[in-house]
């Protein structure tokens, strides 16, 4: 177990004019023993991030540290560090123990029966026993994504990588093995790094989560303050299942101004707004559905989504989609005309030009906590 | 109604009909195909076999393929001509160039596949392109470096030159093979402590051994019934030094072309690489379509 620090990476992948900036100044800490979530979409850096850790990727600019050492000119195998990959990779000609024993033959001293035993062991924690005489050709995706994990704990180390591993995974399984691995972590207490683009993972599974976008941090928090606080529009829009609705409004008179848009500008933040084009952020959980010409903005039903234990509804306002999640069945049907409200709390504005959140919530609902490691983004 | 009802099926039926007549025509026009093109390429062999049990004098005076008075006379002289030493050297040639080239072209495709270097792509193409050139126009200056390096009237030289020939096909046979391995096994073997060397050594051999057979096959077959290559670099040596092709030449000399021995000869030579390649079928075939796919 170790504290890792990611100082100012950057990673740039070409030579000369055809340079491509993957990864830019992130600066990041890791706390020994937590579970930082490095969430992003495709072409973001988080994979990159992760392979210099790994060691796979040589940085640019900047530290890693493991444990308070520099690593940057460390070989993989010396950094300390287990990493579980999305396709599994697992060696296809050695049995499922030959895959957890490979790692500690090349790396360590230790006798075959000492390997074997440490492979037993970990096979009778991830109750991967009974398939350790297998090979990979002959396990289900579940089955080699345990022996996988297994490979990755049985060398102890210091730190676990984990790069989408779930992903290759149906949903129900997916959803299964998300618990495992989270109880698994708790139980060996490592600190690990996982990347993924599924927010509802990132969202579940993290003490942290870090979103990056364009090879820079754009946040770094617990998920919930990442979901109520989000730093700027991109945060907003991508941490949130449905999609935050964004809509460009005038602060106008005391007034959010837009196209068949009105609504009071909050009290909080009234004096700085007066004549700024704006963006207004409003998640679909935070809208409620009203008689038409009573709410914000008034608009016709697109589509009803119904999901059994809440419905999607897709409104059109002004030529704008807007989402609206409702408990249970809806009561609107296509083609309905209906208004939309929903409590000045809940609003986000964002900067027009920039993205940059205008106004932020004091707090997360329920949760005084800290976050567990403080960096320069907060 | 009912009418139109019977209409419809009739159509129907009529309509089926003809899909069936047409596809019971392509099904023997493809058939047919099949059978031109076995016969292209098994006729010759027939022929062969079939002179090859012939007296001399009825070379020219049958087109019947099992001859009315079968023999085995050119068997008898062919194998107190020593064809025997000529196979033992064209195994030893054949072995040592297929060796060669897999040792060669194993780590020179892995690097291929695997490393960003400046010129890579150039260097690739440049590769193709000396597979363009035909061993025959570069023959004449072939021989003279060779017999500069004192490399000719010997087996190691033409081993040497088979396995620079047949570097770029195989080179590229085996980068797609590489290609089609995720690199993610790359990186798990640098994560278990592998080096480059290692991670070939111990992770990628196994998955790419199917492209490597195909590669062995193929050369095998390949370098077994040269001709040109051998003939020019072993020629001056004398026949202790020939291969089964120059061997076969032999019996065309000046005084007659020896048909049915050179049929013979030939027989000799192809049944030892019919064993081989019925023994490795599936393991070539296999290889083949896996690139083929996956690539």
């Amino acid at each position: 177990m170790a504290r890792l620090d990611i100082d100012e990476l950057q990673k740039t992948f070409g030579r000369d004019d055809n340079q491509i900036e993957a990864v830019s100044g992130l600066s990041l800490s890791v706390a020994d023993g937590e579970f930082l979530v490095l969430v992003g979409p495709s072409g973001c850096g988080k994979s990159t991030t992760l392979n210099c850790i790994a060691g796979l990727e040589s940085v640019t600019g900047g530290d890693i540290r493991i444990g308070g050492e520099v690593v940057n000119e460390e070989r993989p195998e010396e950094r300390e560090i287990a990493m579980v990959f999305q396709g599994y990779a697992l060696y296809p000609h050695m049995t499922a123990a030959e895959n957890m024993g490979f790692g500690l033959k090349m790396t360590t001293n230790l006798s075959a029966s000492e390997r074997s035993d440490r492979v037993g062991e970990t096979a009778e924690l991830l109750d991967i026993d009974e398939l350790l005489d297998k090979k990979p050709k002959s396990l289900s995706g579940g089955q080699k994504q345990r022996v996988a994990l297994g490979r990755a704990i049985v060398r102890e180390p210091s730190v676990f990588l984990m790069d989408e591993p779930l992903s290759n995974l149906d949903a129900s399984l997916r959803s299964t093995m998300r618990t495992e691995i989270q109880q698994l972590q708790e139980d060996l207490d490592v600190t690990t790094v996982y990347v993924t683009h599924d927010q509802t993972e990132a969202m579940t599974m993290a003490d942290r989560i870090a979103v990056l976008y364009d090879g820079e941090l754009q946040q770094v928090g617990t998920p919930l303050d990442c979901y109520y606080r989000p730093r700027n529009r991109f945060v907003g829009e991508f941490i949130g299942e449905p999609a935050m609705n964004t809509l460009p409004v005038v602060a106008q008179g005391g007034r959010l101004v837009g196209d068949g848009f009105d609504y009071p500008v909050p009290e909080r933040v009234e004096e700085r707004l007066a004549g700024r084009e704006l963006t207004l952020g409003i998640r679909p959980e935070a809208i409620d559905i009203v008689e038409p010409g009573t709410g914000a903005a008034t608009g016709t039903v697109e589509v009803v989504e119904p999901l059994g234990e809440s419905s999607h509804v897709y409104l059109d306002v002004a030529e704008t989609t807007v989402t609206v999640k409702s408990d249970g069945p809806s009561a609107v049907r296509r083609g309905d005309t209906v208004g939309i409200e929903f409590p000045s709390e809940r609003i986000h504005l964002f900067r027009a030009d920039s993205g940059e959140a205008i106004a932020r919530r004091d707090s997360v609902p329920g949760e005084q906590t800290e976050t567990p490691v403080q960096t320069g983004d907060d | 109604m009912a009418g139109a009802t019977d209409s419809t099926s009739d159509g129907r039926r009529s309509g089926l009909s003809w899909s069936r007549i047409r596809r019971y025509g392509y099904d023997t026009l493809t058939y047919l195909v099949y059978a031109l093109a076995i016969a292209f390429f098994i006729f010759p062999v027939l022929w062969i076999v079939s002179l090859s049990l012939r007296n001399e004098g009825a070379v020219y005076t049958s087109l019947q393929i099992i001859p009315d008075n079968v023999s085995l006379d050119s068997y008898r002289v062919v194998f107190n001509s020593g064809i025997l030493r000529w196979m033992r050297n064209t195994l030893v040639v054949a072995v040592a160039s297929v060796a060669g080239i897999i040792l060669v072209t194993t780590p020179a495709a892995y690097g291929f596949s695997r490393f960003e270097f400046r010129g890579r792509r150039t260097l690739l193409l440049a590769i193709l392109g000396f597979q363009m050139i035909s061993p025959i126009v570069i023959v004449l200056p072939l021989y003279d470096i060779m017999r500069t390096l004192g490399l000719t009237e010997s087996h190691m030289g033409l081993v040497l030159l088979y396995i620079g020939l047949q570097i770029p096909f195989s080179l590229w046979l085996l980068k797609g093979y590489f290609d089609t391995i995720p690199t993610e096994l790359d990186k798990a073997a640098r994560i278990d402590g592998c080096n480059r060397l290692q991670t070939l050594r111990y992770v990628l051999l196994r998955p790419v051994m199917p492209g490597i057979a195909v590669v062995a096959i193929f050369n095998f077959v390949l370098t077994w019934s040269e001709f040109v290559m051998a003939y020019t670099m072993l020629s001056p040596g004398g026949e202790d030094l020939y291969t089964l092709s120059m061997g076969i030449y032999v019996f065309d000399n000046q005084l007659a072309t020896q048909w049915t021995n050179i049929a013979a000869a030939a027989v000799i030579g192809i049944v030892p690489i019919i064993i081989f390649f019925i023994a490795l079928q599936r393991y070539f075939v296999r290889g083949l379509t896996d690139g083929a796919v996956k690539g």
